[in-house]
């Protein structure tokens, strides 16, 4: 028991090493890319940190489930519209000295031929390259800067409302959690100034018994969001059927056709 | 005289300020369209914890707990924080922290946004630990938390592991 009370005694706490940061700038990069065209810029990169350090950049393909930008892995890329071999960066690496600044160049090709047509979303990662350290943990930043590409022609997103669901908290009945599941499954991203959906609480007869907007992501096709909604039934409100109503518009460019999707569905609330 | 002197003086300030900013891209299609939607600028830096060692033994201290602050600046509207975990694997018996439910986390936003209250064991691959948090900070702190938790079916060793942290706007 000795041997393994001593063997599982782990070394020595904590040390703090150099402030270490990154900085840049832009972050989202958004662009009408038609298929075999191509397009340079520039990102500036910044040692925001109190020691010079080497700032490595990968390209990686990046989706947005949740609503929040993965980067993903490129051994484990399988979604279909990673752009992550569509850009490239020169240098691939640079020193920097204490806030020092420098620019990274990069080139986005489109293709020719896309399968499947549409978006395609790729991030630069830029990350401090981390000193050799014996510590069982260490911990590393990075920033990443993201490209949304849109081929132009044939491209649109497309919503589908997965479900809505609407429960009672339990230690509190008036207190009601509405989860209404949206999926993206058109081919290009929607951007969450272009899309405006509200939560109508109504009664048995149609009447509007409440309203609220949900709070839009930008969503990348092939991906699904839930929405998570606290609505508090007024003191007054009688046990009975009620109807959980969802809206969402999604507006387009001049000439095209603005989408407009909903649902409802009936729900019994005990109070 | 349709503008003063001042104006003209104060319009040519304004082109030559505004030039250096318009430069770096360069087009090379005339098809080429980019949106104005370039922008914002968001900094990550680890301001302490980013070296953790772990001291517990089963018997007299089971668990220990650790914690990372990173330092963020945006003038974007939004961002959130991601982190990878990579395997944390006492090597001599192949044994895994974190698929074995020993090593937690928790974290905690600056602002309105959401972090994990619970401790949690880390996901597999990358995580959300911050989502939809306010930008448009001159400076403030994301705090990771971690708790090591080991009983006597855990055998003895050093594990190892890298976390990887990033920042991105939400889009």
């Amino acid at each position: 028991m000795r041997k393994i009370v001593a063997g599982l005694f782990w070394t020595t706490l904590l040390s703090v090493a150099l402030y270490a940061g990154v900085s840049v700038s832009p972050v989202i990069t958004e662009m009408v890319l038609p298929p075999g065209s191509s397009y340079e810029g520039r990102l500036a990169i910044t040692n925001t940190g109190d020691t010079p350090v080497i700032i490595e950049a990968q390209i990686k393909g990046f989706t947005a489930p949740g609503g929040t930008p993965l980067i993903l892995d490129p051994a484990k890329d399988n979604y279909p519209y990673s752009g992550k071999d569509l850009l490239q960066i020169t240098p691939t690496q640079a020193k920097l000295g204490p806030n020092e600044m420098t620019y990274f160049e990069y080139k986005v090709q489109m293709p020719e031929n896309l399968d499947p047509y549409g978006g395609r979303y790729v991030a630069v990662v830029f990350k401090i390259k981390p000193a050799v350290s014996e510590a069982q943990v260490v911990t590393v930043a990075q920033v990443a800067s993201l490209f949304l590409l849109n081929p132009g022609g044939d491209v649109s997103p497309h919503f589908s409302i997965k479900g809505i669901e609407a429960n009672q908290d339990p230690n509190d009945p008036r207190r009601v959690i509405i989860r209404s599941v949206i999926a993206n499954d058109g081919n290009l991203h929607i951007n969450a100034d272009q899309v405006c959906a509200m939560l109508h609480i109504l009664d048995g007869d149609g009447y509007i018994i409440d309203q609220i907007p949900l709070r839009t992501h930008t969503m990348l096709p092939g991906t699904e969001y839930t929405h998570t909604t606290y609505w508090l039934a007024p003191e007054d409100l009688p046990s009975g059927t009620y109807q959980i109503h969802l809206s969402v518009i999604l507006f387009g460019a001049i000439n095209k056709k603005t989408q407009h999707y909903f649902q409802q569905v009936p729900t019994e609330f005990k109070f | 005289m349709l503008f003063s002197k001042k104006v003209l003086w104060l319009l040519v300030l304004g082109v030559l300020l505004m030039t250096p900013l318009m430069a770096p891209a360069k087009d090379k299609s005339p098809v080429v369209k980019v949106r104005a939607r370039i922008a914002g600028t968001l900094m990550l830096s680890i301001e302490s914890g980013e070296e953790i060692d772990f001291e517990v033994d089963p018997l007299n201290n089971p668990e220990d707990t650790a914690q990372t602050e990173l330092l963020v600046i945006t003038n974007l509207p939004a961002y959130s924080v991601t982190a990878l975990f990579e395997e944390f694997v006492i090597e001599d018996f192949g044994y895994d922290l974190i698929k074995n439910g020993k090593f937690f986390i928790r974290t905690k936003a600056p602002g309105s946004g959401e972090g994990i209250a619970d401790w949690t064991v880390p996901e597999e691959g990358e995580m959300v630990i911050v989502k939809f948090e306010d930008g448009f900070t001159s400076g403030e702190t994301v705090l990771i938390e971690y708790m090591l938790k080991i009983d006597f079916s855990v055998p003895p060793g050093v594990g190892k592991m890298k976390i990887v942290f990033t920042a991105v706007p939400e889009i």
